[in-house]
């Protein structure tokens, strides 16, 4: 256990689907930061040292995801930024990051709600290994 | 049918060869207008007259009335045909004769009228007829709404349902499958903030 675990940002304001992300993370190896709104992760962002991040897209903004995800790319350009959504199902909007040819969005990669978490830990997984 | 800006405007259409029935149908039925319970509009009328068949079903085609008075004679069997050349479920027909008998009154209502109004009559009968029509108008154009309601509250209802159940149902398939994949080992005590988060 002498490995350092790998931290990761979530931002997430549904409890249940955090609490659910932290288990799956932690059980994978992951190590986790918690904010449960856009302020919280901001601080964190501001503060903390973790190595990629998983943001909702929806909090206490619309655009949460987005803000925070230019915050963390601004400062750290390869840090692995994942926003899940169900944007497309609340609002028919749909984001996708191989139509975002002038890259407006930071992040690196968009994921559709409900999520698989096997599918979160892979594209984290293969982020990181980049 | 149309909305007028203050009242609810039906169109009637006066089918008569003789001028002064027209006439005097038309001054009967000109300044009528009624409240009907539960319709937030004044009901009121406008008036177009017809002297042939053929000028009947030109106008019928342009205006589309919503009540048409009829004049039928048994000299022109042909009257009736207006009702047959048309689809009359579009208006209201009252057929008005002054050969009041179970024949005409049943090949009439055969063809489609709504009421038989026998000739000579009053204005009073006359306006008393087209209230009824108005009132047959109204109720069908009432459940219309009412089933256009009933259909977007039902969809409405379920969009909303769905919408509810989705997260939660959503928490509880999250949980289960941690807990199908043992991520907290095997002791059962430490799934409890799941099961209780689940139920």
């Amino acid at each position: 256990m002498s490995e350092k675990k790998i931290r990761v940002l979530i931002a997430e304001d549904d409890i249940d689907l955090m609490e659910q992300l932290e288990l799956y993370l932690n059980r994978a190896g992951y190590e986790v930061l918690k904010a449960h709104t856009q302020k919280e992760a901001e601080k964190i962002i501001a503060e903390k040292d973790f190595e990629a991040a998983i943001l909702d897209l929806m909090m206490e903004n619309p655009d949460s995801g987005f803000v925070l995800s230019y915050k963390i790319k601004k400062a750290s350009p390869k840090k692995p930024v994942i926003i899940i959504t169900s944007v497309t199902k609340e609002t028919g909007f749909y984001f996708d990051k191989q139509q975002d040819k002038n890259n407006w969005i930071k992040a690196d990669t968009i994921i559709q709600k409900e999520l698989r978490f096997e599918q979160l830990e892979k594209e984290l997984k293969r982020l990181l290994e980049r | 049918m149309e909305n007028g800006k203050d009242d609810f405007n039906l169109k009637i259409l006066i089918v008569d060869y003789e001028p002064g029935m027209r006439d005097s149908a038309a001054r009967c039925l000109r300044n009528l207008s009624f409240k009907e319970t539960d319709f937030p509009e004044k009901i009121s009328f406008e008036i177009f007259l017809a002297e042939t068949r053929e000028a009947a079903l030109k106008e019928i085609k342009e205006k589309s009335p919503d009540i048409i008075l009829l004049d039928y004679k048994l000299s022109d069997m042909n009257e009736l045909e207006v009702l047959k050349t048309c689809d009359s479920t579009r208006f209201l027909t009252i057929v008005i004769t002054p050969f009041a008998s179970p024949e005409v009154a049943i090949t009439a209502t055969r063809r489609g009228a709504f009421d038989f109004l026998a000739k000579p009559f009053s204005p009073d009968e006359l306006r008393e007829a087209v209230k009824k029509s108005a009132k047959n108008i109204f109720m069908s154009c009432n459940l219309k709404q009412l089933q256009e309601e009933k259909s977007r509250i039902r969809f409405e209802f379920v969009s909303v349902l769905a919408h509810e159940l989705k997260s939660p149902l959503a928490a509880i398939e999250g949980y289960l499958r941690l807990i199908d994949e043992r991520v907290k080992g095997e002791e059962l005590a430490s799934y409890d903030t799941m099961l209780k988060r689940s139920v």
